[in-house]
């Protein structure tokens, strides 16, 4: 007996979205809740459209750097973290990061460094200027999106500055915007169970208030797929598009799926996410989210087959070319590491849609 | 001048808003319309979906028009004061065709008089619809919304056709159709007002009732209209349902429609299936011998004969190990295939399996047509004597591996010495005139044409018709790791998952006579593997308690029943264990 699939839920979102209206908590639940996927994600892709999005799908070539893998915060859900007596540990100086920085600008053209790292106490605030100083002087073409809120919150500590006082004195060194990383999930329960030695919240809010107050953009994620529930989920997104709202330096969104292998939660039996799961949770970031422009399908995490298919369900970006990531791998991400352009373009391509080289800004540098 | 037909009603207006191209309007009451156009005396008009269906055959329909609504109509609306399932007589109007088999569609108990006699309900049409909406307060029951809520589906009332033979220049009114609509799309309120002159509505209510109407023919409007097809049929209004034709497979293949398509496909996959399982067998993939004389340029997993060191053919007692692990894990059946051996004749197959079937509680899903052609030559038998021989060993169903695809300039590429296209069907045809059911597969993304997979597909749907043998259709792409073929496909024309869930979901609505689509993770991953359960595929597979063809060319998923019954839960649908012949074993509630 073939039952009817009732699709009655959606409808009055998608009058709302029609009309241009914002969706607020109880939206993002029934969103989240409904099991027909391919509902939302053509939704999303409506949504994106009537806010002026077009075919265009963004990609940068950039390189990943991570200055040190020593950390202080004992996070649960990263395998990348050592400590410093650890034989593995390893803190980066300004010239071996200049080095091969310019080394592998000189086989492939990046136009972007995205670096982060852990919060080492074995270092002084200018350590981070130096390297930043350095880094720009030496490629000073390339945007440097650098340091989570977590780093920037650690450097005050480090300096006794404010906030604002370390970003503005990174900004005059030459960083350029901040990466979205250290959101993992707002709410504090979530926090309290995955993160107990992060930082509250509030100050990765402080953190990019205060950058895009001082006119440096920043980007923001969501981590997802552990302990959270829908509603946190829900709050996150709500949360960031508040703070878009106040000050609009928001460049994209990027939610990360958790990776539970080499973590604790691997012995607790934790799974992946679904592939189900990661296409809701783009359409539906991109529903909520009707303040910031580009949701981005980070391929690292969830693997070019299913970016590509997330074009069509509210994504705009695929990240892009990456020469090295670390901090995913470590966590059993089994992507590779380096996505060429021609098969960018053809992935994006064979979607039906026409692939953009950007730069950091997304301003087009290049278009297929 | 192109004769183009006109229905004097106002839901016309966007299309004939700004209409650039020299043509000769004829108007009138869809009825005439339809004479019009099956008599020739007009070179292409609109015409009721049901209509179009009855004359099908001397028809030609427009790609890219229709008239659909998803949801809420307005202009066909059932007037009752009983609740609806209560209404045992209608009243309806001569002028609509659709809405009349609609009605019946809906309402399949109750009885149709003439408008005027006593009935518990009125149907009504067009204008005559939209006034009384407004002026009479007796419920109103929207026969859009109704078709909505029972199949997740635009309705379409009525597509644009041509009579054959065709007229020349079609193509271009067709493309001054399609910019009129998108003219008046751009410029709502001019259009309401103009139709508000013209038909006397305010514009105000014309604007809202536009939006309501979609005149884009999509993968979707396509879906409803098959299904509504198919439903009149059932209810004795229709005698033959058109099939998507080969032109539209193609087109939907190219298109880079995703979600529309996969949508399209779920609902149909929906009407075949129950919508709130999701199945999957547990067994086991046996390949008792490796060695081949075949020397397919896909195939990463054969050794010729001779080869000492890397050649194999199991030993009785190992496959018997082999099942009773099988069973042991909860198995139902077992997938015995393997290389075509030159030593191995029938007599070899009828005492495994009488050997097999003698002690073990165990489905023998075993031997692609051509491993069946390699025994029956071997043994100089015809194929019909093979299988019967075979089926009385204990043979109870056929795997559908080696179709690849069933176009003999393929094949003559990809498998040179392998079963021909007819030969591959031919034996399906008759294991299935032997009352076995089998699977049939296609292979795809390497050497082929868009037309050429959908040629595939009519093969099986043709065959299909014949003996209603196929159980399920499976479809994946080549996988380019250790075979000669890889070098043959350039790495920029690898399939990609978009590919896959547009062909997987294309399969659903193409084969309208195949029972179940699988969705392969084998090859896909799981990630794809779930996603594509909402693009057209109601079964998951195998749980492979051993897979080695595919990992063979360098893809190697894993899973178990734990991890696929999580994956089938976390979508909300009830996971269900099933045999090779689809009957259930275990559901988890």
């Amino acid at each position: 007996m073939a039952l009817l699939e009732r699709t009655d839920a959606l409808d009055e979102i998608r009058e709302k979205v029609e009309a241009g209206e914002r969706l607020d908590l109880e939206d993002g639940l029934t969103l989240m809740e409904s099991d027909d996927v391919l509902a939302l994600g053509e939704l999303a892709d409506r949504a994106r459209r009537l806010r002026g999005g077009g075919e265009e799908v963004f990609f940068v070539q950039n390189l990943y750097l991570n200055q040190t893998n020593v950390c202080r915060v004992k996070c649960k859900f990263c395998a990348f973290a050592v400590t410093q007596k650890q034989a593995d540990a390893y803190t980066y100086s300004g010239e071996q990061l200049v080095e091969d920085a310019v080394h592998q600008h000189e086989l492939t053209a990046f136009t972007e460094i995205h670096m982060v790292g852990g919060e080492t106490p074995h270092v002084s605030f200018d350590y981070y200027v130096d390297i930043v100083r350095q880094l720009h002087e030496a490629l000073p073409d390339v945007h440097l999106k650098l340091f989570t809120a977590s780093e920037i919150h650690h450097m005050t500590k480090l300096s006794g500055l404010t906030h604002e006082e370390v970003l503005r004195t990174l900004r005059d060194a030459g960083l350029g915007s901040l990466p979205g990383g250290g959101a993992e999930i707002f709410a504090d329960r979530v926090r309290r169970l995955i993160a107990p030695g992060k930082e509250h919240p509030d100050y990765w809010f402080h953190t990019h208030d205060a950058a895009h107050r001082l006119g440096i953009p920043t980007h923001c994620t969501m981590l997802y797929g552990h302990v959270e529930n829908y509603e946190e989920r829900i709050d996150h997104l709500l949360r960031l598009r508040e703070q878009q709202d106040r000050t609009g330096g928001f460049l994209a969104f990027i939610p990360l799926a958790f990776h539970p292998e080499n973590t604790v939660f691997e012995r607790r039996g934790w799974r992946h996410t679904t592939g189900v799961d990661d296409l809701k949770l783009i359409a539906v970031s991109r529903l909520m989210l009707d303040n910031i422009p580009n949701i981005k399908a980070y391929w690292i995490m969830m693997g070019m087959p299913m970016a590509q298919v997330a074009l069509h369900f509210g994504a705009n970006d695929v990240q892009g070319t990456v020469v090295r990531e670390q901090i995913f791998h470590a966590a059993g991400a089994r992507t590779a590491t380096e996505q060429k352009i021609p098969e960018l373009v053809r992935f994006v391509r064979e979607a039906g849609r026409v692939p953009v080289q950007r730069d950091t800004l997304y301003n087009q540098l290049r278009r297929w | 001048m192109t004769r183009l037909g006109r229905i004097s009603y106002v839901n016309m207006a966007p299309v004939f808003y700004r209409v650039d191209a020299d043509v000769e309007e004829i108007q009138g009451v869809p009825t005439d319309l339809n004479r019009c156009l099956l008599a020739g005396e007009c070179d292409v008009a609109p015409i009721s979906s049901i209509e179009y269906a009855r004359n099908a055959d001397r028809l030609r329909l427009l790609p890219r028009l229709c008239v659909a609504s998803e949801g809420a109509v307005d202009s066909i609306q059932l007037v009752s004061r009983k609740p609806l399932e209560q209404v045992r007589v209608v009243a309806v109007t001569p002028e609509s065709a659709t809405s009349v088999v609609l009605t019946k569609v809906l309402l399949p108990e109750a009885e149709h008089v003439p408008l005027g006699e006593d009935a518990d309900a009125k149907l009504l049409i067009g204008d005559a619809a939209l006034k009384s909406a407004f002026e009479d307060p007796t419920p109103h029951y929207d026969l859009g919304r109704l078709w909505l809520e029972r199949t997740g589906l635009p309705m379409v009332f009525a597509v644009w056709a041509c009579p054959e033979p065709v007229r020349p220049g079609l193509g271009e009114l067709e493309d001054a159709l399609v910019r009129s609509v998108r003219l008046a799309r751009a410029e709502p309120e001019k259009l309401a007002h103009e139709a508000s002159d013209r038909y006397g509505y305010p514009a105000g209510f014309l604007a809202r009732y536009f939006e309501k109407l979609r005149y884009r023919f999509g993968p979707r409007e396509r879906a409803g209209l098959m299904t509504f097809l198919e439903l009149a049929r059932d209810v004795g209004e229709l005698d033959e349902v058109p099939e998507l034709t080969d032109t539209e497979a193609i087109a939907l293949l190219e298109s880079r429609d995703l979600v529309s398509v996969g949508r399209a496909a779920h609902e149909l996959r929906n009407r075949k299936s129950d919508p709130t399982r999701i199945t999957f067998i547990v067994d086991r993939n046996l390949n008792y011998t490796n060695i081949c004389v075949t020397d397919c340029d896909f195939c990463a997993f054969y050794r010729r004969p001779g080869d000492r060191s890397e050649g194999y053919l199991l030993p009785k007692a190992v496959i018997f190990k082999k099942l009773e692990e099988t069973l042991a894990l909860g198995g139902t059946g077992v997938l015995m295939q393997g290389g075509h051996h030159p030593d191995l004749a029938i007599d070899y197959y009828e005492d495994l399996f009488r050997s097999i079937k003698a002690r073990y509680p165990i489905h023998l899903h075993a031997l692609s047509p051509p491993e069946v052609q390699h025994i029956a030559r071997r043994s100089k038998l015809t194929i019909p004597q093979t299988l019967s021989r075979l089926r009385d060993a204990g043979l109870d169903s056929l795997p559908g591996g080696g179709g690849e695809i069933l176009v003999d300039r393929v094949r003559d590429i990809i498998a040179p010495k392998k079963t021909k296209a007819d030969e591959w069907l031919n034996v399906m045809r008759h294991a299935h005139r032997l009352g076995m059911s089998t699977t049939a597969t296609m292979m795809y993304g390497h050497v082929e044409t868009v037309p050429e997979r959908v040629e595939h597909m009519r093969r099986v749907r043709e065959l299909q018709d014949e003996t209603r043998g196929f159980r399920a259709f499976i479809s994946w792409t080549f996988q380019n790791d250790g075979n000669r073929l890889a070098a043959q496909v350039r790495p920029d024309d690898m399939p990609t998952s978009f590919d896959y869930l547009l062909t997987q979901a294309v399969s659903r609505i193409y084969l309208d006579n195949v029972d179940h689509i699988q969705s392969s993770w084998v090859t896909q991953g799981l990630k794809i593997g779930q996603v594509a359960l909402g693009f057209g595929a109601d079964d998951m597979g195998s749980v492979m308690i051993e897979e080695n063809v595919v990992s063979a060319a360098g893809t190697t998923h894993r899973t178990s029943r734990e991890e696929l019954v999580h994956l089938i839960k976390s979508m909300g649908k009830t996971p269900v264990q099933r045999d090779t012949l689809y009957r259930d074993v275990k559901v988890w509630n």
